[in-house]
């Protein structure tokens, strides 16, 4: 399933993107940095606050726990000493998520986390280096990217990887979360066949942010 | 010269022993590891210099949120006091900075300027350091004198424009874009890095010298209120927004088209 | 000239704490002083001190680590399956409120929050609960024969329900299927862990809690047995408990007597193994591990340290780089949370902190 992603969504935010995978449809906005409240501010980086809303209804327990990871993986990723004493404000919104049911977050936070890629680099926040994320289910041992609700509702385990890019190749595991029941052997696989799946999904940035960029300055000779 | 477009996470690639090198926009150097990388998506400039002593390395994009930085020159509005300083706003949201009753030409305790909430000015960034307050000041350190510095005449228009435009309009003399409007009518423009612009063509905005204070408020709606029928004005008006228009839709197109465009933006003149 | 100021190692702990815990480290101790992979020990109390003597109360646990000390206690609520908002999956979940003690009253924290919503999906995908064991079978029927009121259920006494089960009276209630759900209340106090460890003690003793419970009779209330609409309502009166009143006076009620109860079916132990008994057998245990990077004289000498359960400020504030195993004693995994804060996690760190957290899981005895 191919990303759709749309950025500058937002005319009065900083930064903005719309990312669609599958039938996961999420709009991010950076704002910042920002006059921060007296309680946020830090004396020598930015604070972070990260808002996540849910397609259906109001934000619950689940929505913090997404908020919590987003943030545990962003707060070493953008260069906060950049920022003393400002505020950079993430809201992550999401539009349509699959299934009535509320028990897989997984396509969501891989989107949310490749959606608030777009919109830091839209916002033009510093970035220690690119970041790409996907989401995985293994059933009976086979790998399935983007898996849609029924098959993560069959799936024995289903995982969340994100990488550092540099230089275009998959570098570093920022983030994995993986529940269900599997081995070690299948983590490990798993995560050696999503660096291949990350790469592409940098292709994609790559290729997006390179038009974003002609964009930007089609006013140069 | 091909155009290097570099995200983060990639190498620089660049030559960093042996030659000076100064950082600029969108590259960031590691206080522990000292790695020089570059922090931003956008153009890659690296600049040396013919002796092959001395090199600029930086990254130009395109963003909407300003970060002052020393020397820069800013269009921001009056929104308080505290005790001799001004608080200014450079942007919604940001935090304000500060512009000293004494940095003005000609200062002193007694001969203080009078500037009213709302009111702009056009400053130089004296002091960027984040970790402290920030301050601006509207005089030419060398000279003494207002350097073209202060208070924004209210008969202008002030419009938001891209941070990597206003750069372009005020950094780069050879840019068509003024002169293309010039070729079109008579303008006074203030360019303010934090992407402001205020512009004024003929005598802006003023429609009647008595009805100045009422009308500057509603300078940014095409239906004036208390129109003085005499033409010249009306046409001040008229130019002074179409001309912000003209400078508006100039970020979104090819030079190529910048023709039509100013045809189009004055056509209802 | 600045002067140099020297600061008690107190102060610094207080100041920087970052510094005073690479101080710590480079001399090969933890400001905690276990050794590096050393998890705490903890001690599992026999909890049913509260299941006995609250009929409420279904499972109990408690548990102290050092100073903190996580009491658990599960209730029971009753939902009407066909009015069941959550696709109901083949396993079902605790519902827990999670609060941290810390001396003040209010809403609850975000990290009471995420902790509570960590331990509901953890629990959830480990799959070991199934859905049907929560389920209620064989509604009782309270009748009165001779000012005795007594308790019929089809299957103990399928002669007498037969005769009382008047068609008329006893279909809706009987043809609506009822399922219980776990209400897990979890205290913690004098929080001294890190909230990585605090997350394997709520889920050591989630595991522990559920494993205790059973599962009481439901009957429906003698007054009448006509049912409609269910809403949920709580009597306070004494033992009985009116989970859900059918009608406005007919109940589904909970049967208090101890002798009826059964225990709950989890999956806990290994259906492979049949000698199998631990609780923890299938669920596994929660261990946590932290990363840090020792910067030495120059950059080649800078090491990478796995630190086991984190504890005390200095590891929770300086730490960023952290992971959260769940394993089983055969070797399986429930859970894997990884974030990698300063980049100092490998392939090799993530090897190895599977490792450590099988052999504890093997090693593990309640």
């Amino acid at each position: 399933m191919s990303h759709q992603v749309e950025t500058g969504v937002l005319s009065r935010s900083d930064g903005s993107a719309q990312l669609t995978i599958g039938s996961t449809k999420v709009i991010t906005s950076v704002n910042g940095p920002t006059e921060p409240k007296a309680r946020q501010e830090l004396p020598n980086l930015a604070s972070l606050e990260i808002v996540i809303r849910p397609a259906q209804g109001l934000p619950t327990t689940r929505e913090k726990l997404l908020e919590d990871k987003l943030r545990s993986l962003l707060q070493t990723i953008i260069i906060r000493y950049k920022y003393p004493r400002q505020l950079i404000q993430i809201v992550v919104q999401f539009l349509s998520s699959e299934g009535k049911s509320n028990v897989f977050t997984n396509n969501e936070l891989s989107a949310a986390i490749n959606c608030a890629f777009y919109a830091l680099i839209d916002a033009n926040i510093a970035l220690n280096y690119s970041f790409a994320a996907v989401s995985v289910s293994l059933n009976e041992g086979k790998y399935l990217k983007d898996p849609a609700w029924k098959q993560l509702s069959e799936s024995d385990s289903h995982h969340v990887i994100c990488f550092s890019i540099q230089d275009g190749k998959a570098e570093k595991l920022l983030l994995l979360e993986s529940q269900g029941d599997f081995s070690e052997e299948e983590v490990f696989d798993t995560i050696a066949k999503s660096v291949a799946e990350c790469e592409k999904v940098h292709q994609d940035q790559r290729k997006f942010i390179g038009e974003k960029i002609d964009r930007d300055f089609i006013w140069k000779a | 010269m091909s155009q290097r477009i570099i995200i983060p996470g990639d190498s620089l690639s660049i030559e960093t022993e042996g030659i000076k090198t100064s950082i600029g926009p969108g590259i960031y150097k590691n206080p522990k590891s000292q790695k020089v990388i570059p922090s931003s998506a956008g153009i890659l400039n690296v600049k040396v210099n013919k002796k092959n002593t001395n090199q600029v390395v930086y990254t130009d994009s395109n963003s909407k949120r300003y970060i002052p930085q020393a020397n820069d020159f800013v269009i921001g509005i009056v929104v308080g006091v505290i005790g001799e300083q001004y608080k200014i706003q450079l942007q919604e949201y940001s935090t304000n900075v500060l512009l000293s009753m004494m940095a003005f030409p000609n200062a002193t305790k007694k001969n203080r300027p009078n500037l009213k909430n709302g009111q702009a000015v056009y400053a130089r960034v004296s002091q960027a350091i984040p970790e402290i307050d920030i301050e601006i000041e509207c005089i030419d350190p060398v000279t003494g004198k207002d350097g073209g510095f202060g208070l924004l005449d209210e008969s202008g228009y002030i419009f938001d424009v891209n941070l990597n435009f206003a750069r372009e309009l005020l950094f780069n003399p050879s840019n068509i874009f003024l002169e293309t409007l010039a070729s079109r009518c008579q303008f006074e423009i203030a360019i303010g890095i934090n992407g402001k612009i205020w512009i004024k063509c003929g005598d802006g905005l003023k429609i009647d010298k008595d009805e100045t204070k009422d009308e500057k408020e509603d300078d940014d709606e095409d239906t004036p209120r208390k129109v003085d029928t005499s033409n010249s004005y009306l046409k001040d008006l008229k130019a002074t927004l179409a001309a912000a228009r003209f400078l508006t839709r100039c970020q979104f197109i090819r030079p190529e088209e910048l023709d039509n465009e100013l045809t189009e933006a004055f056509r209802a003149n | 000239m600045l002067k140099q100021v020297a600061f008690p190692p107190e102060v610094l702990a207080r100041i920087a704490p970052d510094i005073s815990l690479q101080r710590h480290l480079s001399i090969g101790l933890r400001p905690n002083l276990r050794n590096f992979t050393e998890f705490k020990p903890l001690e599992i109390a026999d909890g049913t001190a509260f299941k006995n003597s609250n009929p409420n109360v279904v499972g109990s646990s408690v548990i102290k680590s050092g100073s903190t000390t996580v009491m658990n206690v599960i209730t029971l609520g009753i939902v009407d399956n066909s009015v069941q908002v959550d696709a109901q999956g083949p396993y079902s979940s605790v519902y827990p409120v999670i609060e941290i003690l810390r001396g003040r009253s209010g809403e609850p924290t975000d990290e009471d929050m995420i902790l509570a919503q960590s331990i509901h999906e953890t629990i959830l995908h480990s799959k070991i609960i199934p859905s049907g064991s929560l389920e209620i079978k064989n509604v009782g029927i309270q009748v009165t024969e001779d000012e005795k009121s007594r308790i019929i259920y089809p299957d103990l006494h399928p002669e007498e329900y037969s005769l009382v089960r008047n068609p008329s009276a006893v279909t809706h209630a009987g043809s609506k299927s009822y399922s219980f759900v776990l209400l897990s209340n979890i205290k913690i106090f004098s929080k001294s862990v890190s909230t990585s460890s605090l997350f394997d003690l709520c889920h050591l003793s989630t595991i522990n809690a559920l494993s205790s419970i059973s599962l009481p009779r439901v009957y429906i209330g003698e007054s009448d047995a006509h049912t409609a609409s269910a809403s949920i309502a709580r009597s306070r009166r004494s033992n009985k408990r009116s989970l859900i009143s059918t009608q406005s006076d007919s109940n589904l009620t909970i049967d208090t007597s101890t002798e009826l109860q059964s225990p709950l079916k989890l999956e806990l132990t290994d259906a492979m193994d049949v000698d199998s008994k631990g609780q923890f057998d299938h669920s596994g245990i929660s261990s946590n591990f932290g990363l840090v990077t020792i910067p030495g004289d120059d950059e080649n000498q800078a090491k990478t340290v796995l630190l086991a359960d984190l504890e005390g400020e200095a590891e929770e504030t300086s730490i960023f780089s952290r992971i959260s195993v769940i394993a089983n004693k055969s070797d399986r995994l429930k859970r894997i949370s990884l974030i990698n804060g300063d980049g100092g996690i490998s392939l090799e760190a993530l090897k190895k902190s599977i490792e450590i957290a099988k052999l504890r899981a093997r090693e593990f005895e309640a």
